[in-house]
């Protein structure tokens, strides 16, 4: 096919064990373009809302973009989507590296799991077979370990695995996929759902070709890297600091988390700054995933001998400021940790966050934590500790397991949890950034950044500058972010793009791969599409529209100190407002009216 | 003085010239993407390179950033 896809799904019934492929239903292909909105309307069409995520009648789907294997710059991501088991909602989770380009090469757009296999097992895929073997043996190893064995049994040295480490076996509810070793399809428990089918890993290689509909695809694709080049963010900023660049400029912002978000400055932000990995000496290189011009990716080597990749700017900081840690090597201890035995990074650090105030408050007995240090804000011994017991399910590791929530929940106090519908709220305090609130708070995945990352015009002054305390118009920014971001995930290319190229540029690269000839207008509606099918499986889902809010901490009690002193997130002025810019009722409903525009009217 | 001055004045003493067409633009305004806080708050929020800074004061002047 010349168009970015390959036209193939696989379909893997794990109970019977069989496997088939189907053609690519390119109707819904053209409507949802690919990756996270293709795979949605798949998990509309076949698994029931309220199904519970992780029983058999869930589905796994592993999604490309038409862009991803291409020379798109940044064509190399995939996704995951399914329903999530952290928070009840759908659940897609990005991840980069190699892996999504070598499932197209093997011949596949997308891969459906299904059911439950009797005993662990891994799939094969590849252009002449695609077969379940036996991972009996690898149960119980870690993410690292899962892939160079697997590499290993099955001689194709060339291959990417994608797979779960003892966290997503033991179903803990923060569990990731990790791909390359380095990368994660990090949030809303993705690992666990793969962990619940007793799937292991998926091994893709393959050489087919992904082909772009226009002879000038590859004269688009250099006008694009050169302007990702030229732009100082991602020409300068994430190559040299990756996005830990970040830590010093939203802590002077005065919207760095810490302890818990408590406040939202961290006065030890120098010693776990981007900088200070450089400083320190612990940086060896960046690095690139598949076709990347930009190069965020940090390697890193710590005294101790340990290496990996990483800490990013959400994982420093969710082990670092919003623990009140300082010590950049425990940091990049609990970072390489997660990578290994399969956790997100940043519902990890914050659960453990909220763990530690639940401590200094009084409300976790001392015997619960059985031989653990205490877990006070500032301990990096606590961090590395805890991190461990939450992905093996050890002693209290169990409550954490389950994330910040439902541990808050069981110790009484719900209320100390930093999360938006079950999903712990990244690294941005909203009271410094009142759009970034809103974006957080009407989250089709609870708390996250990158479905509406607001910070950049309110923070960062890209593509303008928004003043972060008004709320005047941050509807319409936050409904227009979310909708391009559906399109970016759904193109197959990384966010980070967004930073040097604009709604144009997307429609340019999509329509040179796809030839469908899209409009920017008909493009953003695509992404408009993408989040109204989100927003009708969680209300099937019964995700209410009540939960389309923050913790009480954030809407009820003022920022104490810094540039953001006296600040509470002013929902109740933007919520309205929003709804009534995405065309839904006043109680957060899509009407009959839009979704018949959008093409979902039943 | 004026941030347009602070800003100058810091080139002059880091002998780092670059700092000011790293920070303005060609018509000596902040480039696309620079952060400049007076007090915690970003200058295009105020009065630009014309705020004032006093004694006691801290200017944080940051490139163009981006990250998730």
């Amino acid at each position: 096919m010349a168009n970015g896809y390959m036209g193939k799904v696989l379909r893997v019934d794990l109970t019977e064990g069989r496997i088939t492929t189907e053609d690519l239903d390119m109707d819904r292909a053209r409507a949802f373009l690919g990756g996270r909105g293709l795979a949605t309307s798949y998990l509309y069409k076949e698994v029931p809302a309220d199904v519970d995520p992780l029983s058999p009648e869930n589905k796994l789907i592993f999604v490309t973009g038409p862009l991803t294997g291409t020379t798109a710059p940044t064509g190399g991501r995939y996704m995951v989507v399914t329903k999530g088991p952290l928070t009840g909602t759908v659940a897609c989770s990005n991840s980069g590296g190699f892996f999504g380009p070598e499932l197209k090469k093997a011949g596949y757009d997308m891969i459906i799991i299904e059911g439950k296999s009797a005993k662990p097992v891994y799939l094969l895929v590849t252009e002449d077979a695609q077969e379940l073997r036996d991972a009996s043996e690898l149960w119980g190893a870690d993410t690292h370990t899962t892939t160079d064995r697997l590499l290993q049994e099955t001689g194709l040295k060339r291959a990417r695995v994608a797979c779960i480490g003892p966290a997503g076996e033991k179903l803990v509810k923060v569990a990731c996929i990790i791909n390359d070793k380095h990368r994660a399809a990090g949030r809303t428990g993705v690992g666990a759902v793969m962990g619940s089918k007793n799937l292991k890993a998926i091994v893709a290689h393959g050489s087919a070709k992904v082909e772009p509909a226009s002879g000038d695809f590859r004269d688009v694709v250099k006008t694009k890297v050169e302007k990702i080049k030229a732009d100082p963010v991602t020409g300068e900023g994430l190559p040299k600091l990756g996005t830990k660049v970040l830590d010093n400029i939203i802590n002077a912002n005065g919207l760095y988390p810490t302890r818990n978000f408590q406040t939202g400055v961290f006065p030890a932000t120098n010693e776990v700054c981007g900088e200070a990995l450089v400083e320190k000496g612990y940086l060896v290189r960046n690095s690139a995933c598949f076709a990347c011009p930009i190069g965020c990716g940090r390697v890193v080597e710590l005294p101790n001998g340990l290496k990996g990749e990483g800490p990013e700017y959400e994982t420093g900081w969710a082990f670092g400021a919003n623990c009140g840690v300082s010590d950049l090597i425990a940091v990049t201890e609990a970072n390489f940790l997660c990578n290994e035995l399969g956790l997100d990074t940043i519902s990890a650090g914050a659960t453990i966050a909220c763990l530690m105030e639940l401590y200094e408050r009084g409300l976790v007995p001392d015997e619960d934590l059985g031989k653990g240090p205490r877990p006070v804000f500032g301990s990096g011994e606590a961090i590395v500790y805890y991190t461990r017991q939450m992905a093996l399910r050890e002693g209290i590791g169990d409550k954490l397991a389950e994330g910040s929530l439902r541990l808050a929940t069981a110790y009484g106090h719900p209320e100390y949890a930093m999360v938006v519908k079950g999903q712990e709220m990244p690294a941005y305090d909203p009271r410094g950034a009142q759009g970034h609130g809103l974006g957080y708070a009407t989250s089709n995945r609870g708390g996250c950044h990158v479905r509406c990352y607001m910070i950049s015009p309110e923070i960062l002054g890209v593509p303008q500058k928004l003043d972060p305390q008004t709320t005047e118009g941050k509807a319409e920014w936050v409904k227009t972010f979310q909708d391009l971001t559906a399109v970016i995930d759904s193109s197959g290319l990384c966010l980070f793009t967004s930073f040097a190229l604009d709604a144009q540029d997307y429609c340019d690269l999509i329509n040179a791969a796809t030839g469908y000839g899209l409009s920017v207008d008909e493009m953003m509606q695509i992404g408009e599409r993408v989040w109204n099918l989100e927003r009708m499986f969680n209300l099937k889902a019964g995700i209410d529209p009540s939960q389309d809010t923050l913790p009480k901490r954030l809407l009820a009690e003022a920022m104490p100190e810094g540039p953001n002193q006296g600040a509470v997130v002013k929902l109740e002025e933007m919520l309205p407002a929003y709804y009534q810019v995405r065309g839904w009722t006043d109680k957060g409903e899509p009407t009959g009216e839009k979704l018949q525009a959008l093409g979902l009217g039943s | 003085m004026s941030v347009r001055e602070v800003i100058e004045a810091a080139a002059r003493q880091l002998n780092r010239p670059e700092m000011v067409s790293k920070l303005l633009g060609p018509e000596a305004q902040p480039r696309r993407g620079t952060i400049i806080l007076v007090r915690g708050r970003n200058i295009l929020h105020g009065k630009g390179l014309d705020e004032i800074v006093h004694p006691g004061d801290e200017v944080c002047l940051f490139p163009p950033a981006g990250g998730g």
